[in-house]
């Protein structure tokens, strides 16, 4: 009866601290602010390049072990999201695949990536630190071919796994370059590896243009004296004379179908922008009519626009047509020279990077056609022309005056990476690597 | 009746005395003897503690002492009369009259005494007091104070721009006085990049801090006994 009267007395108690609680909540509430009593609200915004580490393996087969590292740090650094930790900085000691999330913490890597090279095959891990010791991607790849490919196809998967986004690693660049008297094509891997000569002639050949699929490569060749218009498998085979109109036969730009070319043609006398079959050359379209000088063709990624050089209001500026014809419309407003406009391929947007000249330098800038957004990509490094967009669109690949390819990050962050070394014009990106 | 000598009424005396004795002594130790023979054990004896009542004396609170009233002065051989007019005043003579160029003390402060109530208690500083784990700072005391704008200006939150999650981690640190931060810990720990992003940021304001601290304000003094927690969230 007791032990029952002092329960009751408690329950009433209890009650009576509830009630008084409940009376008291907005001053409670007010106090403790929901997330217990934080004082200062700290607003971030995303921005900048995801710290990642790679570090050496010492582990399994060492030498692919070096190899996978230099390649992988590369791809990674020029991806345009990501910001390679120096190796210098930390000292992994570690066998096997696992990590330590705090240590890596310490260190600043956001991302880690662990791998193991054996002779049979290659096993890739991607960790977040703050998800601690559990991979977020693992990828094992059979070594039967080189580790550079298999290293690219793991990089492409990161990148994936952070974007969305198909990664351009074991993508190609195509340019021009130039020797003694003569010019001939090159295509490279995207990183300056492998590079070949496409037109295997000793005349000049110039503006070259991945089709697409990535097999043909369509370019301007004086070989019969001719700026004519050739299309050659992009490994390097026979080409084929596919334009070769009276005067000027240049500036291809395939059309997202790759069944047509936009190129600039000058039978009549003046330089227009015309659409042709990409297989015989007949013309399909004339997209200009005007005495002044129109050139350098960019097909639009949706297919529904070209972009072109006129100088029909004064200096060379930058114009938009659609692929039925109209009324060229000026995009470019700075300056009194912009040249060589192609088109970003991200979907949905309408980006233009070109070349524009400020002062006495020539520099790659970004334009949103929508928002009018421009951006730098290139200042204060020398002479910069021609841009190429990767197909993520997430960089762009540049000639710069005597020293040879560039790649920058598309958002103008960063600092642009050579990746071929000599005179070079005409740089195109072929498109993204199949998975 | 026959008179008794001095000798006999002597023995008789002694031995009434003895009988007298017999009579208490005899039964006393016969009864004692039998008690203790048939005496409990002590272990089968129960205890019983016992204390003496004793009434207190009676103590008189302290009582406040009052000064007797002055006894009244009755004039002698001096008879009331309403009517007689006052004696005129009696000049001072021995008091020489003021000076004018004397300069009077008009500081009445140094008559006051310090413990008066009108006084104000305590140090004017506010007591910091030892660490208390259990409690945090409040958001109605850092609106607007540039001591903690400036903390919260040192504090660069941002994640790169492919940070994975939408969390909103809520990291606290311990100040002392001086300004350094001593401890650091996380009240909502996340599992995303924005967990590590604000570690980060944590980490590198407390090596700013402590590399150059800046001295908490005395109002902001009871934040250093409470954990001052900051809660980080991606701007819209």
């Amino acid at each position: 009866m007791l032990q029952i009267q002092h329960r009751k007395v408690t329950v009433a108690a209890l009650a009576a601290l509830v009630v008084g609680v409940v009376l008291a909540g907005p001053r409670v509430a007010r106090a403790e602010d929901g997330s217990g009593g934080t004082v200062l609200s700290v607003s971030g915004t995303k921005t900048g390049a995801y710290p990642i580490a790679i570090p050496v393996s010492i582990d399994g087969d060492t030498a692919a072990a070096k190899d996978i590292a230099t390649v992988a740090s590369f791809d990674l650094g020029v991806a345009g999201v990501f910001k390679v930790l120096d190796s210098a900085s930390f000292l992994d000691k570690t066998l096997g695949l696992d990590i330590d999330p705090q240590k890596w913490k310490d260190v600043g890597a956001y991302g880690v990536v662990k791998y193991k090279a054996t002779a049979d095959a290659v096993e890739f891990r991607l960790y977040e630190v703050s998800k601690g010791t559990t991979p977020s991607l693992t990828k094992t790849y059979p070594r039967k071919g080189d580790t550079r490919t298999l290293t690219h196809r793991w990089c492409n998967e990161v990148v994936k796994y952070y974007t969305g986004e198909a990664g351009f690693f074991g993508s190609k660049i195509a340019f021009t370059a130039k020797g003694k008297g003569t010019s001939a094509i090159y295509a490279m891997d995207f990183d300056g590896a492998n590079a070949y000569s496409v037109s295997k002639n000793s005349s000049t050949n110039i503006l070259p243009a991945w089709s697409p699929s990535g097999g043909q490569i369509a370019y301007t060749s004086f070989m019969r004296d001719n700026p004519d218009l050739y299309v050659a498998p992009a490994g390097g085979g026979r080409p084929t004379k596919v334009s070769a109109q009276k005067g000027m036969n240049t500036g291809a730009s395939w059309s997202p179908d790759g069944k047509q070319l936009a190129v600039t043609l000058s039978k009549d006398g003046n330089a227009e922008i015309y659409i042709i079959s990409a297989s015989d050359g007949a013309i399909v379209k004339r997209l200009t009519t005007d005495k002044a000088i129109d050139t350098s063709p960019a097909w639009s990624p949706d297919g529904g626009s070209i972009a072109f050089v006129s100088d029909r209001n004064g200096g060379p500026q930058i114009f938009v047509v659609g692929v039925g014809g109209g009324t060229p419309r000026q995009v470019s407003t700075n300056g009194s020279y912009n040249t060589t406009p192609a088109w970003s391929p991200k979907a949905g947007k309408h980006i233009i990077a070109y070349t524009t000249r400020d002062g006495g330098t020539y520099d790659i800038v970004t334009l949103d056609l929508d928002s009018k957004a421009m951006v730098r990509v290139t200042q204060n490094e020398g002479q910069n022309e021609e841009p190429a967009w990767a197909p993520n669109g997430r960089a762009i690949a540049f000639a710069r005056a005597g020293q040879g390819v560039f790649i920058a990050n598309a958002d103008g962050t960063g600092k642009a990476v050579k990746v071929w070394s000599g005179s070079a014009t005409g740089v195109d990106w072929g498109p993204a690597p199949a998975p | 009746m026959t008179s008794l000598k001095e000798t006999e009424m002597q023995v008789i005396s002694a031995v009434s005395a003895l009988l007298v004795v017999a009579t208490i002594a005899v039964p006393t130790l016969w009864f004692t003897q039998a008690a203790e023979a048939h005496a409990p054990e002590m272990k089968d004896m129960t205890a019983i503690e016992a204390s003496i009542a004793m009434r207190k004396e009676k103590v008189n609170q302290p009582q406040k002492h009052f000064r007797p009233p002055d006894e009244v002065q009755k004039p002698i051989g001096v008879s009331h009369d309403e009517k007689k007019d006052p004696p005129p005043p009696k000049p001072d003579e021995d008091k020489p009259p003021p000076k004018h160029d004397e300069k009077v003390d008009t500081n009445i402060d140094r008559f006051k005494h310090h413990d008066d109530d009108d006084a104000p208690a305590g140090s004017s500083k506010p007591m910091v007091g030892d660490f208390n784990g259990s409690e945090k700072g409040f958001g109605d005391i850092t609106t607007g104070d540039p001591w903690l704008g400036q903390l919260n200006a040192d504090m660069h939150y941002a994640p790169p721009a492919i940070a994975k999650g939408d969390s909103v981690p809520v990291g606290c640190i311990h100040l002392t006085a001086e300004g350094k931060i001593v401890d650091t810990k996380f009240d909502v720990k996340t599992d995303d990049d924005l967990q590590t992003a604000a570690e980060t940021a944590i980490d590198a304001l407390k090596k700013l801090r402590n590399d150059h601290p800046v001295p908490v304000p005395d109002h902001l003094l009871p934040l250093t006994t409470k954990w001052l927690c900051f809660k980080f969230s991606i701007a819209k």
